[in-house]
């Protein structure tokens, strides 16, 4: 294997200018046990100048296994955006198995417009894509393709993630920077130290040898937050981020006659400095769409539209909606800035590269800074739940240093419901639930608006169907989705057709209430992970049943009351017989957003005790 | 104006959230052949998610062929003020075939996002395509007069030159008033139709196309036209050279249906599939040796190289061109719901989504897909079943429908044995097999799937026999040979399968991923819910001896003319088997029996029918 891997790097350091014999031999590896491909090397060159300009040379050999390799494998495509600079395909040929090499036309690699997706229109992003003609199972595709920034986002800067993991094995990996400037760089989630690294003068390089393909697990966090890593950058400081995007904006704060008069309407008759700056909000929240439409200016992506263009336009992606409520704020002497953000990832600290997709708002209090995202509409509160924890960068003229939003407790991410529910004598159920709670007052408000009224009934009528034969939603309802002062609350009354089994004089009937985190699926399915359990948010559920039972039936059987707890969740049922009734109360809570791997078999044994204890089934007899 | 301002009050307009209070479309066919399609669009905005729905209009086109000319783009504020639509927010964007595939289209999108959009603005807009060149093509197409927000007035208006012949057609029922104007030099088509209600939003209906109002039309005055239009384009296509021989000898079976299908599993499993719709990159496939040399090609292409390889074989066969609705992308046209009715018949080319082969041998004919590579390689994919297809072979037109395959065709059987032991553990086994459509959702779930990556998913979807359930180990058959049907067996054990808790109480499971169809109450639009198939569960569980039944569900025989349900548990020697059928026999539910499908559909996925209690 030794020898192997020095035949790829031969040819990765050559670019495949070496004979056909060494490429044939690369090839010969064994093929891993139910790979698709195996990448046989993945080699990036990079030739930063001063001026931040740089050309990335990205040369790669794929050996395909199966058809699903070959279309994972086989049409790869490169976007970039015009306004920075180009995407040029150098080589792209295919090798058989057999040792022919096939070269790959011009008609074969096109530079096209990439296409629309939901709401992002953007004319200045482009695509390049080779399909590589006549692969087999055996064949292998190779390529070099070079971007080329001529006019970088920040001058003079380069920044960088390379991961070092994919969903196939790979043989090699190889990621060289040579530039002028100081670099900055460190390696992350490589325990084993896998990723091997060397530096000379103004050369650095990371390698990896044979990795094992990535597995995916349910509920894992995002693949950028575990996978091996090297993030790398120019940028010393947070604060030369925070300054260059706030020079950026800062002229886009202007307003004119028409929106001050706008602001003047709304902020008549709010006494406190709070209420305003909710007016202001909710209405760039509520009333600019959401749209992606031609990338603006020198510094495409980043940089917003005057605030009184989007107000004029009334649309915007989330920096233009994050400018023209900056402006507003600042308008009425509120010290507000800009903020980059990424609520998808973790923002790594330590190394300062790019790591942002969205922006919003920061406002700078006493104690610090209060966070807006006007992107979420219809939301009560300025934050979404999923924005918790994430990493902010507020720009600002003198820079900031990165910090991260706070995570809430769980009960500040909560949904409660109460039910009550008349099971009778024929086995069927009539039932009622109310549901609120802050989650609910977030997703559901926006799920109402969003979300046409059948299509709405139809959801809430599917999540009724476990419950029998037949459920039918009889009526659903809830209060304003518009008054943001008022908890959200949403109310269903429904029935079901066979809800109990009923038998001689016995009625038997269980709850669907293997409650799981409130954001689907059940986090416990596997017996060990490799990565955290990725809870999102710390969360609470809690719900209060009320059953009524038929006249003259005793209870038989039903769950026991049970309490179970450690540092990361709290599992609870408690029941309680009546005449007529039972009630019984739920409580779910994940108190942290991950639980890590090691700590994962304890807390599943609470979850499966609990959930076998809520199974136990409520047996009813009649005297 | 004051008609349209009558008109919206007599629609109803509770649930839309978009009024279009006009879409007006005129095509113009020049002497020459260049063809202008006009179109003028009035929208009104009625609420917040119609401002998002409605507020950004995608225009598909051909950059190449044509050039797209806004005529008025802007939005008419409730006070009368228009904010005209700023020159970067008209884009071209990529179309989305052309990520699939820019090596075979250049058409792009023509994307407007209107500004200052709130309630009670309207949208206008006007624009105009115009070939770059005459064309000889006829022209045909579709044109829908029902949409998912009400109409208040919409017209299509053809002006066809008085030389050339148009038919039409209205299909579904709907009111379209149509009117023939002779004004020369054009015959002037007019077909209009007002206050038209939106359509319900509900789940698992038929294709757009089968259910709204609509006008087809086209210049073929025949299906013999019409064929050899498009035989014309296939037939040089078709080769039988040197290479063609070469892999076609290495297909040869033991007999002519052996080797017709090892050569469909060839096109389709070895020619990479280029998912376009059947004319998104024009009407002209690409030669077989080109297909064969690139080995990639899309179901024009595959159809070339299918029927060449088929026709160096001896054997007889012949494309179909086959009316589907699309899904990989917004599809504008789609199926036609006249499926049988020779009197509306219309020869129209844009219909045809896809194309499947058939052969004509000695005792039989077989169907095979080019596209696949999940199902078994005799199975008749489920979106074509039923489908209207058209033969075009050696300029010969017939019209003639897909089979619909029976229930026994798509099969999903599993069996379940094991123990449960004196604590509620249980140790056992689960066979599943599918057939047809269900080889292929097993295929697609399990192929090319890492040793890892199944251990994941089977551990989850074990989670059905208890929280504690673990995989002892798995075995799969038949994943990569399509001849045979793939089947699962899973070893498993759970520490909480049963409940002990004075009684023994446990759920049989089912397998987890079975769609269920009927979860609202009532519709106003057929269910549709594809090809007829059958769920066979058989399970068989001992269980500790001093336990007897307590509570265990009755037998339940429910028949229709839609689905069937036979489930029975008995206990007998310390045994609990469980045995249940449950078959649909058709694709679509019509409205009024509805109800029926629902009651049979619910005891199947009821849990309480699979539910045994025993007590000391």
């Amino acid at each position: 294997m030794r020898r192997l891997i020095g035949i790829i790097l031969a040819l990765v350091f050559t670019g495949c200018a070496t004979s056909r014999k060494a490429l044939l031999k690369a090839l010969s590896v064994k093929e891993p046990q139910s790979a698709n491909a195996i990448v046989i090397f993945d080699s990036t060159f990079v030739n930063v100048k001063k001026t931040g300009s740089y050309v990335k040379r990205h040369h790669v050999l794929v050996k395909i296994l199966t058809m699903k390799g070959k279309a994972d494998y086989a049409s790869p495509s490169f976007t970039y955006t015009t306004k920075y600079g180009k995407v040029v395909v150098k080589k792209a040929r295919v090798i058989k198995k057999n040792g022919k090499i096939v070269k790959v036309k011009k008609d074969n690699i096109k530079d096209v417009k990439v296409p629309a997706f939901d709401k992002f229109f953007l004319p200045n992003v482009r695509m390049v894509k080779i399909v590589f003609p006549d692969v087999e199972k055996g064949d292998a595709v190779e390529y070099v393709v070079e971007e080329i920034i001529s006019n970088p986002p920040m001058e003079g800067e380069f920044d960088d993630m390379v991961i070092f993991e994919s969903t196939e094995p790979v043989l090699s990996q190889y990621y060289e920077i040579a530039l002028p400037q100081r670099l900055y760089y460190r390696i992350y989630n490589d325990k084993d130290g896998i990723i091997k690294f060397r530096h000379e003068g103004e050369k650095y390089v990371w390698y990896v040898n044979d990795i094992e393909p990535l597995i995916r697990e349910p509920l894992m966090p995002p693949l950028p937050d575990v996978a091996k890593k090297v993030l790398l950058s120019t940028v010393k400081s947070w604060k030369t981020w925070s300054r260059w995007y706030w020079n950026l904006t800062k002229d886009k704060f202007a307003l004119n006659d028409t929106i001050t008069s706008l602001m003047d309407s709304l902020l008549k008759d709010k006494p406190t400095r709070l209420d305003s700056i909710k007016s202001l909000f909710y209405y760039v929240s509520n009333n600019i769409r959401y749209v992606a439409t031609t990338m603006n200016g020198k510094k495409a992506g980043y940089e917003p539209f005057p605030a009184t263009k989007t107000f004029r336009q009334k649309y915007g992606v989330c920096r233009d909606k994050a400018a023209l409520l900056v402006a507003m704020l600042r308008h009425i002497g509120v010290d507000a800035y800009p903020v980059l953000t990424n609520p998808m990832i973790k923002v790594e600290k330590e190394i300062k590269t790019d790591q942002f997709n969205h922006a919003i708002v920061a406002i700078k209090d006493k104690k610090g800074y209060i966070y807006l995202d006007p992107t979420a509409e219809d939301i009560p509160v300025f934050l979404p739940f999923y924005e918790q924890g994430k990493g902010v960068l507020v720009c600002t003229p003198e820079g900031e240093d990165l910090s991260y939003t706070p995570i809430l407790p769980p009960d500040s991410n909560s949904a409660y419901s109460t039910q009550e529910i008349y099971v009778l004598e024929d086995g069927n159920m009539k039932g009622k639930s109310v549901i609120k709670g802050s989650i609910v007052d977030q997703q559901f408000r926006m799920m109402v608006k969003k979300i046409p009224p059948e299509r709405l009934k139809s959801i809430f009528s599917m999540s009724l169907q476990a419950l029998g034969n037949e459920a039918s939603l009889d009526t659903i309802y809830y209060t304003d989705p518009d008054d943001f002062n008022t908890p959200f609350s949403i109310t269903m009354e429904y029935s079901v057709k066979g809800f109990a089994i009923k038998k001689d004089k016995k009625l038997a009937f269980s709850l669907n209430s293997e409650q799981s985190n409130m954001f689907g699926g059940n986090p416990f399915s596997l017996k060990k992970r490799n990565y955290p359990l990725y809870l999102f948010v710390p969360t609470s559920t809690r719900s209060k049943l009320v059953i009524h039972i038929p006249e003259g039936y005793n209870i038989k059987s039903m769950p026991n009351s049970v309490n179970l707890e450690n540092n990361y969740v709290a599992f609870g049922i408690n029941t309680k017989s009546k005449v007529d009734s039972i009630v019984l109360s739920y409580n779910v809570t994940y108190k942290k957003c991950l639980i890590p791997p090691e700590d994962y078999p304890q807390t599943k044994t609470l979850y499966d005790r609990w959930v076998k204890n809520i199974k136990t089934r409520f047996i009813l007899e009649k005297q | 104006m004051f008609g349209i301002v009558l008109l919206i009050f007599t629609l109803n307009l509770s649930n839309a959230d978009c009024l279009i209070e006009k879409d007006s479309t005129v095509i113009t066919q020049t002497q020459k052949g260049n063809v202008e399609t006009y179109r003028f669009l009035k929208i009104k905005i009625l609420t917040e998610r119609g401002r998002d729905f409605c507020g950004d209009i995608k225009i598909r086109y051909d950059r190449k062929a044509s050039r797209f000319k806004i005529l008025k783009a802007y939005t008419l504020l409730p006070d009368g003020k228009k904010v005209k639509v700023e020159k970067d927010a008209i884009m071209d964007v990529g179309a989305p075939e052309t990520a699939i595939a820019p090596q075979y289209t250049t058409r792009i999108i023509k994307a407007v996002s209107f500004p200052a959009l709130k309630e009670n603005a309207e949208i206008v807009y006007e624009y105009v395509i115009k070939s770059r060149k005459p064309s000889k093509e006829p022209l045909f197409g579709t044109s829908l007069f029902r949409a998912r927000n009400p109409i208040a007035k919409k017209i299509l208006i053809l002006n066809i030159p008085e030389s050339r012949n148009l038919k039409y057609r209205k299909v579904n029922s709907g009111n379209i008033t149509i009117k023939i104007d002779t004004t020369k030099p054009y015959l002037r088509y007019i077909f209009e139709s007002e206050n038209v209600e939106k359509l319900p939003d509900e789940e698992f209906t038929p294709p757009l196309m089968d259910i709204v109002p609509r006008i087809d039309y086209t210049e073929f005055n025949d299906e013999s036209e019409m064929a050899e239009w498009l035989f014309e384009k296939f037939k040089d296509k078709i080769e039988t050279g040197k290479k063609i021989e070469e892999l076609a000898k290495t297909l040869k079976g033991e007999d002519e249906i052996s080797t017709f299908y090892r050569v469909m599993e060839y096109v389709q499993e070895k020619i990479q599939s280029i998912n376009l719709y059947l004319w998104d990159a024009g009407f002209v496939p690409h030669s077989a040796t080109w297909v064969l040399k690139h080995r990639y090609g899309d179901v024009r292409d595959k159809a070339v190289l299918a029927l060449s390889l088929l026709k160096t074989l001896g054997i007889k066969a012949e494309p179909l061109i086959v009316e589907v609705q699309g899904v990989q992308y917004s599809a504008t046209v789609g199926l036609s719901s006249v499926l049988s009715e020779k009197s509306l018949e219309l020869p129209v080319p844009s219909l045809y989504k896809t194309m499947i082969i058939r052969a004509i041998l000695k005792d039989t004919v077989l169907y095979a897909p080019l596209m696949e590579k999940y199902s078994d390689i005799t199975f008749i994919p489920a979106d074509i079943q039923g489908k209207r297809a058209f033969s075009f072979w050696e300029g010969n037109g017939s019209y003639l429908l897909i089979p619909v395959l029976s229930p026994q065709s798509s099969e999903l059987y599993a069996y379940l044995k094991g123990n449960i032991g004196d604590d509620g553990s249980f140790t056992g086994s689960w066979q599943i097999e599918g057939t047809g459509m269900y080889s292929g959702r097993l295929r697609s779930r399990f192929r090319f799937k890492k040793d890892k990556e199944i251990k994941v998913m089977l551990e989850n979807l074990i989670k059905v026999f208890g929280q504690t359930a673990k995989l002892d180990s798995y075995r799969l058959s038949n994943m990569d040979s399509r001849w045979e049907s793939p089947s699962l067996l899973i070893f498993i054990s759970s520490k909480d399968f049963a409940n002990i808790n004075g009684n023994l109480e446990f759920t049989i499971p089912i397998l987890p991923f079975s769609t269920r169809y009927a979860t609202r109450s009532k519709r106003e639009l057929p269910l549709y819910i594809g090809a007829p198939r059958k769920v066979i569960y058989s399970s068989e569980i001992s269980v500790p001896v001093d336990f007897s039944p307590f509570i265990l569900p009755d037998s339940v025989k429910r028949d229709n003319k839609y689905n069937t349900l036979i489930s029975r548990i008995t206990y007998k020697n310390h045994r609990v088997k469980f045995n249940s059928e449950y078959t649909t026999n058709k694709i679509q539910i019509p409205v009024n029996d509805y109800a029926k499908f629902r009651e049979v559909e619910g005891l199947f996925f009821s849990k309480n029918e699979r539910s045994v209690i025993l007590s000391k």
